[in-house]
């Protein structure tokens, strides 16, 4: 019962006695404002190396950008400063918290810490607000943890900071709960929780990535004028350069766990040192190479399509109603074209996927594929005319069989499968296609990196010679330098074999490297449609232009190296 | 939370009186003919006619039915055919036997389940939590019944400190308890187990959420976030369980009541059916299903209570 008994301690938190100040000890000398100083921060978890000789500085009132892809160890940076690393961590160096070494305290004292001097807000807010308390209770919570102040006078606080993140009374009483709220509206009760007690530090790990734009933009903004009110110094951490390039004032750039490069984002993105920076920079903008193939035969047209979902009943005699998720959406992809289809999430992008794919029934309009008409249904026949790639590298396939079963799959729709030996050579040949070894066939999925296995996702779809395939957000999981690759070998792919791309995608960026022409969808209807790099230079629908507006850009593009 | 309420009251219902005719048809269609059973087989035609007359079997059985439920809502649970008394007695004097050990054995349960799953989910992976994994494991595995007996060796034969079984009654409140506790600890001991292990689940899958992480950031210390955070939301498939096992300790502690002499509703259920008493098996059991459907309609409020997202 020991960790039972703790809680008193947290209970009598404004009672505890702060640790003293470490006065004879030698600190590094400061910047003007520093207010945040990691030195040499040296990382392992049991045996692993995590983090090498990191250093950085935050100064009050200004924002600190880290970048990195996966695994480059930004976020176990930030929870070495929080002081929540997992048990096996084990860390040296210095973390100094105006002029405090907080790295050698004891979690005792590093709860004082979190949550009053340093807090902190993470990436996927739909799960990071506990469910079953009210939003007011949690912030509030805070406010108890570190001060004295009554159960009245919190609930008070907790009122003014939902206020200032833009949660008014009328609209989000204290007694709303999580799940009453959207995504973007939850981020912001994350960032109440953690600017309540107004602390000197405060780190935001990926605060937008699961956000779409107009949201990320919103919270963003909102980030950034905390800062500017409270003076406290912000680390955000991020994947996205542009997001860094528009808020933030220093940059530090990271790979397997060291800083490659680090200062001001100015002379960052204009210098380009380190040779990681420039890959960085270059994946991000990157443009794959297209050459045209088009034919004007159309591949797939869709006429009027209506779907339609039956909403729960209100109460057991009510009248059954609908949710209109796609509303009359009308187009036509033709042979070899790349076609675009942007929105936020709930637009009924999605869904349209799916109708298409002949995975959900029509209300509706009619789908037309190579010529026949699919709307009730595919025959297996029709069906070889599709394929699909979705998301989830790590979702999308069934770990106990070998790559070779799971690129086979899809020739059970043949009417006459090849036999072993040529289903083994067209296996051989798809994964050749997407640059793997014929090898790769006897190995299990988990032997995969994210993006191998997005290329075998796409050698499944492949294997049966498609004429569309449907990439749904099949880029997005990826870190930039591998979406990168998988974007050229797309290109590469729609050039050889004409193949057709309906791309769904909630990143305009890469819409716009990889597309001709665009649908921009929102509340289940196509606002928009045109060619790609008329849309984007001069959208015409007001949506369209508050996308583009919201989506954070790179400066300079014609400094970097991409093609 | 209103519409919540309603639409289980309205479940609760359908669901009871599906079970009603389904006991009364699984009674109707098992052979034995209790008129035959009274009398024995070498009773006069005419006798046992009279006596099913007497007893309602000669009406169709959709009176039959009818009369039964009839009786049912008024508190006239028909009359046993072997003790001629009426069984809305029988069950009284038993129920007041097997209700207290029922909760005595569900609170200790509780009392020993709650801690040991919290301990050994804190301590996941170590000495304490494989120590108590071990533990469980065996307390799942050992019969019962066995179990009785032991504690009956020790603690009454051995130590002397417990009668050995019976029941004195509610006359002396402190005799009664001292009566039901062996048989209590005897029941416990299983379901504890199983709860026990229910809740270090529950707890870890709970610890592994992105807002305990988030309670952490905000200065919560471990136990805090424990108590404050984790246990809550851990305790809807804790809830699951406690109303299973008093379901199934209200009616299935009879192997436990043969072996302390205790004249509980799991032996009553027993002799009615060892004595073709149709009667008194048909009126206990719907008493019993009614129990379990009332104590799942409470865990179901629990829920509500627990968990905001079910109340709209």
């Amino acid at each position: 019962m020991k960790g039972l008994e703790k809680q008193s301690g947290a209970r009598s938190g404004p009672d505890r006695a702060r640790p003293a100040p470490q006065g004879g000890r030698d600190t590094p000398t400061l910047g003007p404002g520093a207010i945040l100083s990691v030195r040499n921060l040296t990382l392992r978890i049991a045996a692993t190396p995590i983090l090498d000789d990191v250093s950085v500085d935050l100064n009050a009132g200004e924002v600190l950008g880290i970048v990195g892809e996966s695994g480059s160890g930004k976020s176990m940076t930030a929870l070495a400063i929080m002081g929540l690393l997992p048990k096996q961590a084990h860390a040296s160096g210095q973390i100094m918290l105006e002029g405090r070494d907080i790295l050698p305290l004891p979690d005792r004292a590093k709860q004082a810490i979190r949550g009053q001097e340093i807090a902190m807000i993470f990436q996927e807010p739909m799960t990071a607000l506990n469910p079953l308390h009210s939003i007011g209770d949690q912030v509030a919570e805070t406010v108890r943890l570190h001060t004295r102040a009554s159960r009245a006078e919190a609930r008070a606080r907790a009122r003014d900071v939902l206020d200032r993140v833009g949660l008014s009374g009328p609209r989000f009483p204290l007694t709303k709960y999580p799940h009453e709220l959207s995504g973007g509206q939850r981020q912001r009760v994350l960032i109440a929780m953690a600017i309540a007690l107004r602390p000197k530090v405060l780190i935001a790990d990926e605060p937008t990535t699961a956000l779409d734009v107009t949201t990320q933009a919103e919270v963003l903004s909102l980030l950034t004028r905390l800062v500017e009110e409270d003076g406290m110094g912000l680390i955000l951490i991020t994947h996205d350069l542009a997001v860094v390039a528009n808020i933030a004032q220093h940059i530090a750039i990271m790979e397997q766990g060291r800083i490659v490069e680090a200062g001001k984002v100015d002379t960052v993105f204009a210098r380009q040192d380190h040779p990681y920076t420039r890959k960085l920079f270059a994946a991000s903008a990157h443009q794959p190479d297209r050459t045209m193939a088009r034919g004007d035969t159309p591949v797939l047209e869709v006429r009027d399509l209506v779907r339609d979902y039956a909403l729960p009943r209100k109460h057991l005699f009510a009248k059954q109603e609908h949710f209109r998720a796609v509303n009359g959406v009308s187009f036509t992809l033709r042979q070899g074209e790349n076609l675009g289809l942007v929105g936020e999430s709930g637009c009924g992008k999605s869904t349209l996927a799916r109708a298409i794919l002949g995975l959900e029934p029509v209300q509706g309009g009619d789908i037309h594929l190579n010529g026949a008409r699919v709307t009730d249904g595919m025959t297996f026949a029709q069906r070889r005319g599709i394929g699909v790639v979705f998301q989830d590298p790590y979702g999308s396939f069934n770990p106990r069989h070998k790559v070779g079963r799971l690129v086979a799959e899809p020739f059970h729709l043949l009417d006459d499968p090849p036999g072993r030996a040529e289903r083994r050579e067209r296996v051989a040949d798809a994964l050749r296609d997407v640059g793997l070894h014929a090898d790769d066939m006897d190995k299990y999925i988990h032997a995969f990196s994210g993006g191998q296995r997005q290329r075998i996702a796409i050698a499944r779809a492949l294997v049966i010679r498609p004429s569309v395939i449907v990439l749904d957000e099949a880029v997005s999981a990826l870190d930039v330098s591998i979406r990168a690759q998988i974007l050229d070998l797309l290109a590469e792919l729609s050039a050889i074999h004409t193949l057709s791309y309906l791309f769904i995608s909630h990143d305009l960026s890469v819409v716009r490297a990889i597309t001709d022409r665009v649908l921009v969808m929102k509340d289940g209807e196509i606002v928009e449609e045109g060619a790609t790099e008329r849309l984007f230079t001069s959208p015409e629908h007001r949506y369209t232009r508050t996308l583009l507006a919201a989506s954070p850009r790179l400066p300079d593009r014609g400094q970097t190296d991409a093609p | 939370m209103l519409r919540y309420l309603l639409i289980r009251l309205v479940s609760l219902t359908a669901t009871l009186i599906a079970a009603s005719v389904v006991i009364f048809l699984v009674m109707a269609v098992i052979p034995g003919n209790p008129a035959v059973l009274i009398l024995g087989i070498n009773a006069q035609e005419d006798t046992l006619a009279a006596l099913r007359a007497e007893l309602g079997l000669n009406r169709t059985l959709p009176e039959q039915y009818l009369a039964w439920i009839g009786g049912l809502v008024q508190g006239d649970f028909g009359t046993s055919y072997t003790y001629k008394v009426p069984v809305a007695e029988l069950i009284l004097d038993r129920i007041w036997i097997s209700l207290p050990l029922t909760l005595y054995a569900l609170a200790l349960s509780t009392a020993i389940a709650f801690p040991v799953g919290i301990i050994a989910a804190t301590a996941r992976g170590g000495v304490l939590d494989f120590g108590i994994m071990g533990a469980t494991q065996l307390g799942i595995a050992i019969p019962n019944f066995w179990f009785a007996m032991m504690l009956v060796f020790v603690f009454a034969v051995t130590l002397g400190w417990f009668g050995a079984g019976g029941f004195p009654g509610w006359d002396d409140p402190l005799a009664a308890i001292k009566a039901l506790t062996l048989p209590a600890i005897a029941l416990a001991l299983p379901q504890a187990s199983i709860l026990a292990r229910v809740m270090r689940s529950a707890l870890l899958e709970t610890l592994d959420e992105d807002y305990i992480r988030t309670a952490r950031a905000k200065g919560l210390s471990r136990g805090g976030m424990l108590w404050r955070h984790a246990l809550r939301n851990a305790m809807i498939p804790v809830l699951t369980i406690l109303g299973l096992q008093f379901s199934f300790l209200l009616a299935g502690a009879i192997i436990i009541e043969n072996v302390f002499f205790l004249p509980g509703l799991g032996r009553l259920v027993f002799q009615g059916i060892t004595q073709r008493d149709l009667i008194v098996v048909q009126s206990t059991v719907m008493l019993l299903v009614f129990a379990v459907i009332v104590v799942t309609f409470l865990v179901d409020l629990a829920y509500a209570l627990v968990d905001p997202r079910l109340r709209r």
